[in-house]
């Protein structure tokens, strides 16, 4: 029983993991809800935009390796 | 939630300030006064007597009163604060109902909180860990969950699965599965007994901290730490796999509060290793936390007080998390369970992570709150004061549980650890006062200091992200996995009832049918059961324990571990999660109803060291005159193993052969001994005058009016005395055992009369001494002396053997005029003083210091002496 509960936690999660990383837009759109909880709380867009997309930059140009998202 | 299609969010969204400032101030009271139910607590510990003549001030009750206080009266009140003021940023939507909002501050309020500790305090509790709140309580408070998704919910739902920021998912988390342990730790145990009841019971003490208080502390964390840097978290995706590790693993750690129990092995396993798996989930959310503060600002914003209180909640989220993991190791268990070590475990969770992270998500929006008070440098005094105070705390406690723990194994008296433990406990009431500052010090830093500006807060509820390629088929996958994992996270909520509740209980329902012998009586008493009820109120459950666990220190101490069938009748169970005093799962039989009676009035008549509350109220004003209560409390403590022990063979009684004692006895060593575990009921001096030795049943013998041999002395200390309170003590180390065996024997004095004193001669006070005893005590007494009347078996203590006691004559004087209350020792009023000092002298006589055959003296009427003078 203890090794197919943990079992299926660990599938989950790899599963969540391995499809989460599979493509630069769903790891985007994945980042996506900080960047507009930062422009909720009165952030200044632009300097969220930038931030977004100075690390949009950085995950396209990065090898899959060292990608953190 | 809706998945497939998300609401436009209206332009005008406010937060609602009235509703997070009543919260607020209610969140005080709540710190406040469960801090000051704490401190009591604590100083009891150390002053047993303070505030113990009424039940509403007794440990139990204040001890009910404030963890339940932290949780709901000071934690609830934060976490719902913080939802008033975040949700409407986290999802760009109002809250549903200001209305539905007061109503749900009421019943938060004044009927779960303050209607909790009122009932607590005047006698209406249940004993189950962090569910102390009776029914009617904690229905109001599932109703109030109810309430909050209901005023939450909406605005969630409004809100994308793939728009959703990480915080709200945890404050969204934490709200729906809180409502639905809620009723399994709170109610389930009421309906369903014993082991059965247990396994429900360990769930929600677990559940308590892993899903209300974790996710709504995260949730805190994860909010402000990026509103205060103005920067994003470091990563969204890797915070969202945290939170469902969180939801998924733990809700199976529960059980892990009773390994070594009779709950079914596999059960306790699958909480041993989903317990360690947690802990791989915490460090995956702090080293996310935490880079989010350092990586992305550099460390800097530290300075703000509210983000170091957040910075310090995470960092010992950490440290508490691995060490819930190492403690839930069942060899590590064996170890550390039941001792001060968990309780400072427990309060680094609920101070160090718990309460350091709704004060910095308090403080964070305070400070933003339009028209109130707001001093930074209070509110850094109660930061220090409160790292301060925890540090001292933690350590303290730590160390004390240690010292316990290698008290248990040790083998020595259970006082032993009680003394050992006295000056932790005092040096954690005085980290409890400088704790007790930091929060007053916090509360007080709201209303000093700069007004903040007036107006309203609103919400920003723009679109800030650009539509991306990709974005339809990477909103469907990251919307269709999160729903799924969601339905997962409710399926492995299910599966930890099925798996560590329900399944265990099905296969104990099994087992007990099985292995119930047929001659045990498991039915309770009305008398009983109304005890069983008392016990529970007064939270005795909380120092004493009720399950002999499967481990070589329990199995030493305090015999045969607890089987499931024995409790398949204890609605709900009592098996406890701490010891201070010794468990009680195999009391019936141990110790006398008077011993029980005193020791329930003042345990300090009995037991000078004892920390244990006195329950005066439970009688006339004497241990001698018990209410009812007290002998229903009495009765059930008698129950306590009955079963078993009814069903066990008759133990043989061991054959007691005298040891030789050493040379030289150290009178001094023997003293303290004596001082520290018999003084109690022998007073002292020995004379057995203390009030506690008074009020026992029979009364505590006088060591210092009787010459006694080496036997009886060592085995009364080796065995205790059948049918009187004294115990036996061969938990003391042999060298005290020794001493103060050497030193009994050395204050024991039978003294000589002095010839002017001497109303006849030997031979006269011999045969005189012989017609009275023959007269009146061979019956019980034998006419060998030897306390082996005819009727000798009626009386349990048996009757003096004279062999190995030799009585002065003014310790025989008072017995024979006063009798021996509850023994079978009766007055002799009649008897003159002539014919007591002639009675007193023949047996005497016969006092030859060892339970040997030899015969004593001879005979008066053998050697042909007159009665001279006597009657």
């Amino acid at each position: 029983m203890t090794a197919w509960l943990i079992g299926a936690v660990t599938l989950i999660l790899v599963v969540l993991i391995v499809g989460g990383r599979s493509s630069s837009a769903i790891r985007r759109k994945s980042e996506q809800p900080k960047y507009q909880f930062l422009a909720s709380i009165g952030v200044d867009q632009d300097a969220v935009k930038q931030q977004q997309m100075k690390e949009d930059e950085a995950d396209t140009t990065k090898p899959n390796s060292e990608r953190k998202l | 939630m809706s998945a497939a299609r998300v609401q436009t969010p209206p332009s005008d969204v406010r937060v609602n300030t009235r509703l997070v400032a009543a919260h607020t101030l209610a969140a005080f009271g709540g710190l406040i006064v469960s801090a000051l139910f704490g401190l009591l607590v604590s100083i009891k510990f150390n002053a047993p007597a303070f505030l113990s003549q009424h039940g509403w001030s007794t440990w139990g009750r204040l001890r009910y009163d404030h963890t339940q206080g932290i949780l709901y009266g000071w934690l609830g009140n934060a976490f719902i604060a913080f939802m008033y003021y975040a949700v409407p940023y986290l999802t760009r939507r109002p809250i549903t109902s200001e209305r539905l909002g007061w109503w749900l501050f009421g019943l938060w309020n004044v009927a779960a909180v303050l209607g909790g500790w009122t009932l607590v305090l005047t006698g209406h509790s249940q004993p189950l860990e962090w569910a102390e709140f009776p029914l009617l309580i904690a229905s109001c408070i599932e109703l109030s969950l109810g309430l909050l998704i209901a005023q939450f919910g909406l605005p969630f739902m409004a809100c994308g699965a793939a728009e959703l920021y990480v915080a709200g998912w945890y404050l969204l988390g934490g709200a729906t599965f809180t409502f639905l342990a809620y009723p399994v730790g709170n109610i389930v145990p009421q309906l369903v007994p014993g082991a059965m009841g247990a396994a429900f019971s360990g769930l929600w003490i677990h559940d308590a901290v892993g899903i209300f208080v974790t996710p709504f502390a995260t949730a805190i964390a994860y909010f402000v730490i990026p509103a205060v840097t103005r920067k994003p978290i470091y990563s969204h995706f890797y915070s969202m796999v945290g939170f469902w590790l969180l939801f998924l693993v733990y809700p199976l750690n529960g059980i892990h509060h009773y390994v070594y129990s009779s709950l079914p092995m596999g059960a306790q396993h699958v909480s041993e290793i989903a317990s360690i798996y947690q802990g791989v989930d915490v460090v995956l959310v702090v080293t996310n936390l935490l880079l989010s503060i350092t990586v992305m600002t550099e460390g800097a914003a530290l300075r703000d007080v509210p983000l170091r209180f957040v910075w310090t909640s995470v960092v010992l989220y950490l440290i508490v998390s691995i060490q819930g993991s190492i403690q839930a190791v069942m060899s590590f268990n064996s170890f550390i369970h039941f001792t001060d070590w968990v309780i400072a475990h427990s309060h680094l969770a609920m101070i160090g992570f718990a309460s350091f992270a709704a004060m910095g998500g308090l403080s964070h929006i305070w400070q933003r709150m339009p028209g109130v008070r707001c001093s930074r440098r209070m509110l850094a005094w109660s930061y220090w004061l409160l790292v301060v105070g925890l540090a001292l705390m933690f350590t303290d406690l730590t160390g004390a549980g240690l010292v316990q723990a290698s008290l248990w194994r040790q083998h020595l008296p259970w006082i032993e650890s009680v003394r050992a433990s006295e000056p932790y406990w005092a040096f954690r009431t005085a980290s409890g006062v400088v704790l007790l500052a930091g929060f007053v010090a916090f509360a007080a830093s709201f209303f000093m200091g700069p007004r903040n500006g007036s107006g309203e807060l609103r919400v920003n509820t723009t679109e800030a992200t650009p539509q991306s390629p990709g974005e339809g088929r990477a909103h469907l996958w990251i919307t269709t996995s999160y729903a799924t994992t969601f339905g997962a996270g409710i399926g492995f909520f299910v599966i930890s009832f099925v798996a560590l509740a329900i399944y265990p209980a099905i296969r104990l329902h099994a087992q007990i049918a099985r292995t119930t012998p047929s001659g045990a009586r498991m039915e309770l008493t009305a008398s009983e059961k109304r005890g069983a009820k008392l016990y529970a109120v007064d939270g005795c459950a909380y120092c004493h324990s009720e399950q002999v666990r499967f481990t070589d220190a329990d199995k030493w101490r305090f015999g045969r571990p607890t089987e499931a069938w024995e409790t398949q009748n204890a609605f709900p169970q009592m098996w406890g999660t701490r010891r201070i005093g010794p468990d009680l799962a195999r009391e019936t039989g141990k110790r006398s109803n008077d011993w029980q009676l005193v020791h329930l009035y003042n345990p300090r008549y009995i037991v000078p060291d004892s920390m244990m509350p006195s329950y005066p109220w439970f009688f006339h004003g004497d241990p001698n005159a018990p209410t009812q209560d007290a002998l229903d409390i009495v009765a059930y403590l008698n129950t306590l193993g009955r079963p078993a022990a009814q069903t066990q063979p008759q133990v043989k009684p061991a054959v007691f052969l005298p040891l030789a004692l050493p040379n030289g006895p150290d009178v001094g060593d023997g003293r303290q001994v004596f001082l520290k575990n018999c003084s109690g009921c022998h007073g002292v001096n020995a004379a057995g005058q203390s009030p506690g030795g008074r009020a026992l049943r029979p009364v505590a013998f006088d060591l210092a009016g009787f010459r006694l041999a080496d036997a009886p002395v060592w085995r009364a200390l080796e065995q205790g005395v059948p049918g009187s309170s004294m115990p036996a003590w061969n938990q003391l180390p042999s060298s005290e055992f020794s001493a103060v065996a050497q030193y009994v024997e050395a204050m024991g004095s039978s003294g000589t009369l002095a010839p002017s004193e001497q109303i006849a001669s030997d031979a006269v006070l011999m045969e005189a001494g012989r017609r009275v005893f023959e007269t009146h005590c061979v019956r019980c007494h034998g006419e060998a002396l030897d306390g082996n009347g005819p009727e000798a078996d009626r009386y349990l203590p048996r009757p003096a053997n004279f062999h190995e006691i030799q009585p002065s004559y003014e310790a025989s004087a008072r017995v024979l005029h006063e009798r021996v209350p509850g023994s079978g020792m009766p007055a002799w009023p009649l008897l003159t003083p002539a014919e007591i000092q002639a009675t007193t002298f023949y047996m005497r006589s016969f006092y030859v210091g060892g339970p040997v055959a030899q015969q004593p003296a001879t005979s008066a009427e053998e050697s042909g002496m007159q009665m001279g003078g006597l009657k």
